[in-house]
């Protein structure tokens, strides 16, 4: 691996400028006029975070993310976003008055705590190794191919795993029923409105 | 490799605590819901990134597990939010959260 010659700040260069791009497309989708390009700034901090994958060693992971979350998750809300038109809204605040104010203040709040815990506390790289699923002691670095998708399926589908896995794929189905209750509506309730809309469309 | 090569787990859970507090401010904020269930995308991303720090931190290949099954919830969160987008909007021809108040005491 061609990684491993370098050194601890070459390793830091991709780190940083990965995050950096995150960041700064995290504060222009939030603040964004346009919907459609605040999606587009997101899409931008989700191949930034993908990029951070890569660093972690998480390659297969990364490109799970691409192709889930940068691909499929955001084309289904430039979808929406066109579908509706709702793409070109002012932008507006929420009138929350003092709620906005304490909004921001927990969010800021929040933020420090996090900084200081993981600078004053330092111990995350200390605390003692956990077994791994076979009872040994875990190696303290991860080994090659700690990423890739036979690594990953092992352990998605480790007794520790399986029933989680399960759960995901129970709530994936109630998702996906919901969303067609919810696009089609429920027929003995009285129809949704484009309905009436569509059959006095095809009476006239 | 050794271990002190590697950038420090911390700097990936500050950057993934600036990508969650972004996310927080952007949804409380906000008035377009469609933003607002962008700003939960963003959140969902940057818990997946600590899980992966800290995964790599214990030598464990359950962080990514995690992170896997969080991108499945994020896409059945987001079918079933879009979706009720789409249903409000039906009946409301808006997607400004602040018009939508009706429940509120």
């Amino acid at each position: 691996m061609g990684m491993t010659e370098l050194t601890a700040a070459g390793r830091l260069v991709p780190v940083a400028i990965a995050g950096l791009v995150a960041v700064v497309g995290a504060l222009l989708m939030v603040s964004r006029r346009d919907v459609v390009r605040g999606a587009l700034w997101l899409v931008v901090t989700l191949i930034a975070i993908a990029v951070l994958y890569v660093t972690l060693g998480a390659e297969f992971l990364a490109m799970i993310q691409v192709i889930v979350y940068a691909g499929a998750i955001m084309v289904l809300f430039l979808f929406v976003i066109v579908l509706l038109a709702a793409g070109r809204e002012p932008l507006s605040l929420r009138n929350t008055g003092m709620e906005g104010v304490a909004a921001v203040t927990v969010a800021l709040g929040m933020l420090l705590l996090i900084v200081f815990a993981t600078a004053a506390g330092g111990e995350l790289a200390h605390t003692p190794a956990p077994l791994s699923v076979d009872g040994t002691p875990a190696p303290a670095v991860p080994r090659s191919g700690y990423g890739t998708p036979a690594a990953i399926g092992e352990a998605l589908f480790s007794p520790r795993n399986v029933f989680t896995m399960e759960l995901v794929s129970v709530l994936l189905v109630a998702a996906m029923a919901g969303v067609i209750v919810l696009a089609k509506g429920l027929r003995r309730d009285a129809p949704a409105r484009p309905e009436h809309e569509r059959r006095r469309a095809d009476a006239g | 490799m050794p271990a002190d090569l590697h950038v420090s787990t911390e700097t990936y859970i500050l950057v993934s605590a600036l990508l969650f507090v972004i996310g927080m401010a952007g949804f409380c904020l906000r008035r377009n819901v469609l933003v607002m269930l962008m700003c939960v995308e963003l959140m969902f991303a940057s818990s997946g990134l600590v899980f992966v720090a800290a995964g790599r931190d214990r030598a464990d290949a359950n962080g990514q597990v995690y992170t896997l099954l969080l991108i499945a919830l994020a896409a059945a969160e987001v079918a079933v939010g879009l979706a009720l987008v789409v249903a409000v909007f039906r009946n409301r021809r808006s997607v400004d959260v602040d018009l939508l108040s009706d429940l509120k005491g």
